[in-house]
């Protein structure tokens, strides 16, 4: 980090210490500590908000941009030995024997994406750097990969793992070239097979395939009105011809340039001059796109809807975009600025986002401190909800809007969803539901119940619904059930 | 024919919409008002979407222009009579693929119709515009947001309709049926409670109070959701297996339709049923009579084969139509697919439906008759064809409403409702 950099982040620091003075500033401070433990994570809970008082804000926000080891986090995710293996390692211990059918069984393919999504449940639950988990899915579906099929099954890992999760706070120009050259995005967008069409190489098929070209432009970076035309498209598959992946049966998945496959000659992308350059050439246009006003602008309004509102507030996302362009794309820079503004803390954005399906489910495991062993059972809930973990199939991924999330038959699994966590019914998650018989039997059972998970009061019909299904027998866990059912716990 | 079939949705005009009008409101207001008052309504619309552009050009062959064979070195689909792997002849020029063979039947029968080079006056090729634009109706339009299917249920508002009036098979609402009209979406049909066991009811009147008086999207959404579940439990008593010779694929569209069929057998209100299909983005090893594409139109043939048999004769008030973004590149691509191109073909399903024919002008391969000299350019609007089902099938004469900014001219109308 530069001094300029520290300099600007100690301001940034400074500006957070509120004079706190009387009652109603400390309410105030309660609220806005409360609803960035809600948003700055996969689910409030009271260690969490106890933390966030403790060393306050500012420093919580700073500490999560920097996390450090979590040991007790790496040794769930131990249990999952898929997520450390390279490519090779996995064709072998995975193998795809032919005739047999797909599945998650152990040993079967089907276990990798399976683990993977066990551990995307697992860190979510129980990681403290929640900010880096919460920032890993936001890329995770901004770089959006179907990882069910074909080599994908093998190279989701290293996509993971190698190309997202370490530039999650990065460098946006080095998060895109890592998904540019991941074997998951060469072969998920097609980009593998696409080659100059007067390539001499011997192949049945060849010749340019648009479909990167244009999700790079249209999804990754500019954005659908960021000023490029068909003709870009083309050229910029032209330029990215010859990057491609190694075949499976090399015993490794990975990615190669090839040369031959490469078409030569200057292509003009977006009325820049890009002269012959081999693989640079990519370079080239990545690092250029990740410059370019479009692309901040479409990162900041995407990251604001995120964490502000599903309507971005246009200040918040102007100086989002300005900070992206001044720090040259720094991730975790444009997080700050949001995380600390007057528009994110905003009372009328307070407990207005609808959670996603893994918001939904992860929270409401942090919430009953839930005890995540084996994440399998419950990453396969996450899909029932809506949303099954790196399975969405087209390329813009998943919206995450409350019009896009809410569904008629989604609420009612989520209804399912609460009673199965409440009730400890999720395999391999040990959830201490002696808990919820001792704040059912205390005389405010409800006001128990509501605060232990809402951390705060309920609305009146929510009080009033619990206190009838307490009157008419309702057993403890179905009591908790019902709280995590409720229209309160559904928002953040 | 399609005077007598306007009478579908009979326009009686309340003494209510009289008395409105003499407060000076206009003849929109009137003809929604007219069709408010219909006394009962059957029609039901099954709408499919084919996500990810299916290649209308493998689906629904031209196989009397030769260039189709010229541009396709390796996926275009033989010529009918050419032995295994033929095309299926439709009209000595187009044909259906052959893995759409259990559909032959009923373009035998008249009730299947093929719309070719359809598509959208906006030249988009990416996937989620043109899907944005052909669900709201309004293509270029990046500020609208409700679908068409919604304008739909709004300006033909139904005093007491059902609450599975229209429902998406999708776990989130598409957006051709988002809106202020309430619809469902829901990725089971069959569902009829939750909770713990022995504790269901309590479970559900909890819930029920909960969202009973909040005014926002997750209040609306929850009634809607109880009220559907006492419907589908209606359904249960009259759980009946489809009927003889309806083989359902078992693929998720196949079950989807089913469960649609089993619903409309109900008798409990249903209107618009939404489907949505995927992977027909075939950029790579798309096939020709085999392989990637043959496998998905096998799945939508054989499931839609199934889903006619099984209604058999209540298919007479059901139109199932298909519809995808945009078509694909007459020339196949360096990975033996197609990429984003401009015109498709779409499919009607139904008692009602004018088949037996493809319908459209078609504007030929040569280069000069290709948009910008690569892709199927379109001739027919998708709106034309929609607004033909809107008015002719659902009966719903509003078109304003639903398609503004479209002129639709009900002589120019390509007849492909009966």
């Amino acid at each position: 980090m530069t001094v300029r950099r520290k300099l600007a982040w100690a301001a940034l620091v400074a500006g957070l210490w509120l004079p706190v003075t009387g009652h109603a500033a400390d309410a105030e401070e309660e609220a806005r500590i409360l609803h960035l433990a809600k948003r700055a994570s996969f689910g409030a809970t009271s260690d969490l908000v106890d933390e966030i008082r403790r060393v306050g804000r500012a420093r919580w926000i700073a500490q999560q941009l920097a996390p450090s080891a979590d040991p007790p986090l790496a040794a769930r995710l131990a249990r999952y030995p898929a997520l450390d293996m390279d490519s090779a390692a996995l064709l072998a211990s995975y193998p795809q024997r032919p005739g047999e059918a797909a599945g998650d069984a152990i040993g079967r393919p089907g276990r990798i994406l399976a683990e993977v999504s066990a551990d995307v449940v697992t860190r979510a639950v129980h990681a403290r750097a929640q900010i880096a988990e919460v920032m890993t899915d936001f890329w995770l579906n901004h770089f959006n990969v179907y990882a069910a099929e074909g080599p994908t099954r093998y190279s989701c890992v290293a996509y993971v793992r190698d190309a997202i999760r370490p530039h999650a706070l990065g460098r946006f120009r080095d998060l895109l070239l890592a998904t540019a050259e991941s074997p998951a995005m060469l072969y998920y967008l097609d980009n593998y097979l696409s080659s100059s069409p007067s390539t001499r190489v011997r192949r049945k098929n060849k010749g340019l395939n648009e479909n990167y070209a244009r999700e790079l432009l249209e999804l990754h970076t500019l954005g659908v009105a960021g000023g490029y035309t068909q003709n870009d498209v083309v050229e910029v598959a032209r330029v990215f011809t010859g990057w491609t992946i190694t075949q499976q049966r090399s015993g490794r998945i990975e990615h190669v340039f090839v040369p031959r496959l490469h078409e030569p000659g200057v292509k003009t992308v977006l009325g820049h001059r890009v002269a012959q350059a081999g693989r640079d050439e990519g370079v080239e246009v990545l690092d250029m796109l990740a410059r370019e006003r479009a692309t901040a602008e479409l990162v900041a309004r995407k990251l604001v809807s995120r964490f502000v509102a599903d309507v971005p507030p246009a200040s918040l996302v102007e100086r989002a975009k300005g900070v992206f362009l001044a720090t040259d794309g720094n991730i975790a820079w444009v997080v700050a600025t949001i995380l600390t503004a007057d528009e994110f803390y905003a009372p009328e954005h307070r407990d207005t986002k609808v959670k996603s399906p893994l918001e939904l489910l992860a929270g409401a495991l942090r919430t009953a401190r839930a005890d995540v062993r084996l994440g399998f059972a419950a990453a396969t809930l996450v899909g029932n909800l809506g949303q099954p973990i790196l399975r969405a199939q087209p390329p813009i991924g998943w919206s995450e809007t409350a019009a896009a999330v809410v569904s008629a038959g989604g609420m009612v699994t989520r209804f399912d969803a609460a009673y199965l966590v409440a009730s400890g019914r999720i395999a391999g998650v040990r959830v201490d539901a002696a808990r919820w018989t001792e704040l059912a039997q205390s005389t405010s059972a409800v006001d128990a119940l509501t605060q232990e998970i809402l951390l705060s009061s309920a609305s009146a019909a929510t009080r009033t619904a619990l206190e009838e299904a307490r009157a008419a027998g309702a057993r403890p866990a179905l009591l908790a059930a019902l709280v995590l059912s409720s229209p309160e716990f559904q928002q953040q | 024919m399609g005077a007598h079939v306007d009478m579908r949705r009979r326009l009686c005009l309340t003494g209510g919409a009289v008395a409105a009008a003499s407060f000076g409101l206009g003849p929109r207001f009137l003809l929604r008002a007219a069709a408010a008052a219909t006394p009962s309504r059957d029609a039901v619309l099954v709408a499919i979407f084919q996500r990810g552009a299916v290649d209308g050009l493998n689906m629904i062959v031209p196989h009397g222009e030769g260039r189709y064979y010229d541009a396709r070195r390796t996926i275009a689909v033989p010529r009918p009579g050419a032995g295994a792997g033929a095309a299926l002849d439709l009209d000595g020029f187009f044909a259906l693929h052959p893995a759409m063979a259990r559909l032959a039947p009923a373009f035998a029968a008249g009730e299947l119709a093929i719309v070719h080079a359809c598509g959208s006056p906006d030249p988009s090729r990416s996937h989620f515009d043109a899907q944005d634009y052909m669900e709201t109706g309004q293509p270029g339009d990046r500020s609208a947001l409700d679908g068409w299917l919604n304008r739909h249920l709004e300006s033909a508002p139904e005093p007491g309709a059902s609450t599975v009036r229209a429902v998406a098979l999708s776990s989130q609402m598409p957006r051709a049926l988002s809106g202020a009209a309430p619809a469902l979406a829901t990725t089971t049909l069959t569902q009829v409670a939750f909770g713990p066991p022995g504790q269901g009811a309590l479970a559900r009147a909890a819930v029920e109070r909960m969202y009973a008086t909040r005014d926002d999207l997750l209040g609306r959404t929850t009634r809607d959701a109880l009220a559907s579940l006492d419907v589908f439990g209606r359904l249960d008593g009259a759980a009946s297996p489809p009927a003889k010779g309806a083989v359902y694929p078992s693929t998720e569209l196949g079950n989807q339709l089913r469960e649609v069929a089993r619903v409309i057998k109900g008798k409990v209100g249903l209107e618009i049923a939404f489907l949505n299909t995927g992977g027909w983005d075939t950029h790579v090893l798309e096939g020709g009579s085999d392989g990637q594409l043959a496998g998905l139109l096998r799945d939508l043939a054989d499931a839609l084969a199934a889903f006619r048999i099984d209604l058999g004769d209540e298919m007479a008030r059901v139109c199932v139509l298909t519809m995808s973004e945009f078509g694909r590149t007459l020339e196949e691509n360096g990975s033996g697919g197609t990429d984003h191109g401009r015109a498709t073909a779409m499919m009607l399903l139904g008692g009602g439906v004018a088949g037996g024919r493809v319908y459209g002008r078609w504007p030929g391969l040569a280069p000069e008759q290709l948009f910008e000299g690569r892709d199927l350019a379109v001739t027919t609007d998708f709106r034309s064809l929609f607004a033909e089902v809107l008015v002719h099938h659902l009966g719903n004469p509003d078109v304003a409403s639903v398609f503004p900014d479209f002129a639709y001219d009900v002589k120019q109308r390509l007849g492909v409702i009966a």
